[in-house]
């Protein structure tokens, strides 16, 4: 455990993420709350292993940026563990800022990475759990050390919530991981088509497509889109629906193998991702 | 993060794993399954009996918009392949040709979706059907 940690952690009447401006980070959920728009920055646009190099790269002009960018994105995800754990709201957001803190760019988890090359969500989760456990251990440590002080329960004397409807901490974070990784793809197809000068088959495929499977809107029938767009009919509509779905489909497939090392299919991780998304409550 | 929409959250899912499988007839799936309710894909569709007459001829239509209109050159010769196969479906099926083309157009049409080694087999055998139908068919369009 680093210094840093033991410092934000011994110190019961602190705040676990105090220090905020030890580690040069901005307030991360205020970030993510008022933009997920990821275009803010020369490096949203990057994978997460660009992102993570230039992150971990002292001498690049974009570090901050990338880091920005690299907890925009997975913030809620851990987020999501730490809270579906039995924190309280307040506690999970502590945490989870201590967690991008101390481990995230104190314990260079980005440097981890770099060297593993491993499925980077596995990576980011297990960070997350270990981070929980020595967190707890930690706090029940330091609970230990006066005598004559029995030890309390650990739900009870800490304010932890017994976990109710949040669902499994696992699977809530696969929940926000595929939720993010989607939010990105749909702002992406966007971009891409209509730069592209297909603003129609972006606007087709959210009404007929992405807007009912996302949100639960009607699917608009295709006669209406044929009408709203001075298209010919179906066969039309239908053509420009599944060309922007394909481009939709194909960024989806390309976000997914960019967190993944070589040789593993993207298959097997939308196989599993698919399977933890069935799993959530 | 809308967690109300976390079922919904495997569609996407599901598209990007198309993708990666059969990044090739997923197209055409997903053309039938968005113009006829509870098709599952384009090839059981074309070479089921159970298509309707009225669905074949969606299905043309469909098909002859991506032969002219599809993004790349795949995609166009697949349109092609299709809407020749979708006729075959409909003729052996139903013993109707929903087309205006000449007999002898049709037979090299359906002579190339035989011939094709990236279809399926089951639309060779379709297309097979159709050209031993089609000599001895009796054209009453006229």
């Amino acid at each position: 455990m680093t210094d840093s940690h033991k410092q934000h952690t011994s110190d019961e009447s602190q705040p676990i993420a105090s220090a905020q401006s030890e580690c040069e980070v901005a307030d991360w959920k205020r970030v993510v709350d008022e933009d997920n728009a990821p275009h803010r920055n020369p490096s949203a646009t990057g994978t997460s292993w660009t992102l993570i190099h230039d992150a971990i790269n002292e001498e690049s002009p974009t570090k901050v940026q990338s880091r920005d960018q690299l907890m925009r994105r997975y913030w809620t995800a851990v987020f999501a563990f730490i809270r579906s754990s039995g924190r309280t709201p307040q506690q999970a957001e502590d945490l989870t800022q201590g967690f991008f803190c101390d481990v995230v760019l104190g314990r260079n988890l980005l440097d981890r990475a770099e060297e593993q090359r491993g499925k980077f969500r596995s990576l980011l989760l297990s960070a997350v759990r270990n981070y929980l456990a020595d967190e707890y251990r930690m706090r029940t440590a330091q609970r230990r050390a006066p005598e004559n002080r029995s030890v309390g329960r650990f739900d009870e004397e800490n304010g932890i919530e017994p976990v109710t409807d949040h669902g499994d901490p696992e699977s809530a974070f696969n929940n926000h991981w595929v939720d993010e990784l989607i939010q990105r793809t749909v702002e992406q197809t966007r971009s891409q088509l209509i730069a592209n000068n297909q603003t129609t088959h972006w606007e087709i495929f959210r009404y007929r497509v992405l807007d009912p499977c996302l949100t639960g809107a009607k699917p608009i029938p295709h006669e209406e889109l044929a009408k709203r767009w001075g298209l010919s009919g179906l066969a039309q509509v239908s053509n420009l629906l599944v060309t922007a779905k394909r481009r939709f489909a194909k960024n989806l497939l390309e976000n997914v193998r960019e967190t993944l090392p070589p040789g593993l299919s993207a298959t097997t991780e939308l196989n599993e991702l698919f399977q933890a998304l069935g799993n959530s409550k | 993060m809308n967690n109300s929409s976390k079922t919904n959250l495997r569609q996407p899912i599901e598209w990007a794993m198309e993708t990666d499988l059969d990044p090739f007839f997923m197209l055409a799936n997903w053309l039938v399954r968005d113009a006829i309710d509870d098709a599952e894909d384009a090839v059981s569709t074309i070479t089921s009996s159970s298509t309707s007459l009225s669905n074949f001829r969606t299905m043309k239509r469909l098909f002859k918009h991506l032969r002219v209109e599809g993004e790349t050159p795949a995609d166009r010769r697949l349109g092609a392949h299709l809407y020749a196969a979708t006729i075959a479906g409909a003729f052996v099926h139903h013993d109707r040709l929903i087309t205006v083309q000449s007999k002898e157009r049709l037979d090299r049409a359906f002579a190339e979706i035989e011939a094709a080694d990236d279809l399926p087999d089951s639309l060779a055998e379709l297309a097979h059907a159709a050209r031993v139908k089609l000599e001895n068919h009796e054209d009453d369009r006229n």
